[in-house]
């Protein structure tokens, strides 16, 4: 489903350029659950954003599909993150103006899906991440392991078929991890693709492949 | 489009706080301004429905001119231009419609008894024939008009007569003679067009229409030598009056090379000035409101563009799922849109109720929708030039970069 091939990245400051991303390949097939994993700084977070479109690599091609994405403009990846995307964050980035609710409805609305279908879904996702009875709570109102499962139900608003999670257990204590890990799990295998970022080693067995990465590099 | 709006409605009540103020403020301006303009209109509108009613009129200023030189100063409480004078101000201003006419005072011309309610008025044949044309009645050598209030009006060729009502006059024996009550007066055209003898003066007459005025309640303040004068002029606009009667006295001060002193009273310029001067206030009040509404757009596009900044990490999120760029910016358009929507909307209830409550003014304030049209017009200026200010802030936003920082 997504071909990465000889991606490089390169941060241009004054004077110094990082190379956050060096010549790396990666396949991911449809359905698969990929962990990727490496110290800090390793360039992690920079892989996960070029392959949610957010950022572009300096060198190198990106298949999702038949889609180049390099080939796509900024408003044509707009639609392409609504339709085919899903992010969750290390720091959940909700909405703080926003209930939970409104929230999960977000990309549907960005979707153009009109509002009763938008709350019917949204409610139903709610539910599925186990959080029917804080639905109109805002993020200041849920703890960080509720909010984070507000943040994966948001990501699966749009069904999308890829789901990119940077860190997203990073904030949470041992036991919230664990339930986070298995409803991650559990979405992978209703068939949605889940490319998760972490440097904890201890949770590789919940993926088919694991990545590791030093300084840029799939080794 | 839906959902920006959607989406705009939920950041506006969630913002409220800060925007509270903003509506209140416009609100206030705006209130300010309806009703400004709604006074404006009003002035307006009497000024023009009083330009209406005098539109090729005459109007009668009735001034009373105190000339020193030809009645002593305070010797006596006379008023009045002599007739020289009036004839010469009716000469300057022929142009304007030969319609003044010029009273005597009757007890110079006349003893006691039969004329005592009569006055003799100078006047043009016009002024005869519009004020009397109907009543018009021809007897030989004498002419007359009878109209409602004069009694009956008479004339033996240039001089006129007329007796105040309840007097009985009847053609006497000769067709020049009247029966007024029960003596016959042989009326002597000669008489009357002739010398006048007025105690301060002889002046010819010639060849005008000489008229008595019934006066039938006197004046306060009329006694045996007052003289009224009555200088109908025709306007286009009456708002020259002011000017024309400034220029009046001039050339009667120039006439009598300085030793004319006059007083006058001219309800009309008093109205007009007042209305202006209140149209002057207004201007300035509006203004004024307009100016602070030019801040209070200055205000709100800097608010507006502190939110943007603090709401970067929201954008940036927007973005990753899934949101345009016009997205955002139309939800920050409508935002601003609610907002000063909201405060103009406002603002008119306010403006409304203020004209309905305010009646200091000399005249009727109405409140008309027009009044609204430049609030409205505001309440659309403001969110596009907040547009303007902000949208290169929110085109700046990168998402990764954004979302690094928070
Ligand atoms: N905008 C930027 N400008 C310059 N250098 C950058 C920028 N973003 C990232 N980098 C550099 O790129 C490298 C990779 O960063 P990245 O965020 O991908 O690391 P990471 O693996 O996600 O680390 P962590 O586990 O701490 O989140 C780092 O050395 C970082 O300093
Ligand atoms: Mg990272």
């Amino acid at each position: 489903m997504i071909t990465l091939s000889n991606i490089s990245k390169k941060y241009q400051g004054r004077g110094v350029s990082t190379a956050a991303l060096n010549d790396v390949s990666l396949r991911v097939d449809q359905g698969e659950f990929v962990i990727i994993y490496g110290k800090s700084g390793c360039g992690k977070s920079t892989l996960l954003n070029i392959l949610g479109t957010m950022d572009k690599p300096t060198d190198g091609t990106y298949h999702f599909k038949d889609t180049d994405i390099g080939s796509l403009k900024f408003s044509e990846l707009s639609q392409f993150r609504n339709r085919h995307i899903g992010f969750i964050f290390q720091s959940f980035y909700l909405i703080n103006e926003f209930t939970a609710l409104a929230n999960v409805e977000m990309p549907l609305g960005y979707a153009g899906i009109g509002k009763g279908e938008r709350r019917r879904r949204a409610e139903e996702l709610l539910k599925m991440v186990g959080l029917e009875n804080k639905m109109k709570n805002k993020p200041s109102q849920l703890s960080g392991g509720e909010q984070q499962r507000v943040a994966i139900a948001r990501s699966l608003a749009a069904a999308p078929s890829l789901l990119l999670a940077d860190e997203p257990t990073g904030n949470l204590d041992e036991k919230t991890t664990d339930d986070i890990m298995a409803l991650l799990k559990r979405i992978n295998q209703e068939g949605t693709t889940v490319i998760m970022v972490t440097h904890n080693v201890d949770l590789a067995h919940y993926a088919d492949k694991v990545v590791h990465m030093a300084d840029g590099r799939i080794v | 489009m839906r959902y920006s709006i959607q989406k705009a409605a939920v950041m506006v009540r969630e913002n409220i706080k800060i925007y509270l103020w903003v509506i209140v403020e416009l609100t206030l301006i705006t209130g300010v301004l309806v009703l400004a303009d709604a006074t404006h209109r009003s002035a307006d509108r009497e000024i023009g429905r009083l330009s209406e009613i005098y539109q090729d009129q005459e109007i009668y200023l009735i001034y009373n001119f105190l000339s020193e030189e030809y009645f002593g100063a305070g010797e006596r409480a006379a008023c009045g231009i002599t007739l020289q004078d009036f004839m010469f101000l009716r000469e300057r201003y022929s142009d304007r419609g030969a319609f003044q006419y010029y009273v005597y005072d009757h007890l110079s011309l006349y003893e006691d008894g039969v004329f005592q309610e009569m006055y003799l008025v100078w006047g043009s044949e016009e002024f005869f024939e519009r004020q009397f044309g109907k009543g018009r009645m021809d007897f030989g050598s004498l002419k007359g008009y009878a109209g409602p209030g004069a009694g009956a009006l008479l004339s033996g060729g240039d001089a006129m007569l007329v007796a105040s009502p309840g007097m009985e006059i009847s053609i006497g024996s000769q067709p020049d003679s009247l029966l007024i009550g029960d003596a016959e007066y042989r009326f002597e055209p000669a008489d009357v067009s002739g010398t006048i003898p007025l105690s301060q003066a002889n002046i010819i007459i010639d060849s005008a229409w000489c008229l008595f005025l019934p006066i039938e309640e006197r004046p306060e303040g009329w006694g045996q030598t007052n003289i009224g004068t009555t200088l109908s002029i025709c306007f286009e606009d009456f708002r020259e009056a002011p000017e024309l009667i400034q220029e009046m006295i001039s050339l009667l001060i120039e006439r009598h090379e300085g030793k004319f002193s006059y007083r006058h009273s001219d309800v009309l310029s008093d109205y007009i000035s007042r209305a202006e001067a209140i149209l002057n206030e207004i201007d300035l009040f509006s203004f004024i409101a307009k100016v602070c509404l030019c801040v209070a757009a200055f205000g709100i596009a800097g608010i507006m563009m502190i939110l943007v900044r603090r709401r970067r990490k929201e954008y940036a999120i927007s973005y990753a799922m899934g949101a345009h760029k016009w997205n955002i910016c139309m939800e920050l358009l409508f935002e601003v849109f609610m907002v000063c929507g909201t405060g103009s909307v406002l603002g008119c209830l306010l403006g409304f109720l203020l004209t309905c409550l305010q009646t200091q003014s000399a005249f009727p304030v109405q409140f008309s929708a027009g009044c609204v049209s430049v609030p409205v017009l505001l309440s659309l200026l403001i969110p596009l030039f907040t547009g303007i200010v902000i949208l290169p802030d929110v085109n700046a936003v990168n998402p990764m970069e954004t979302m690094k920082c928070e």
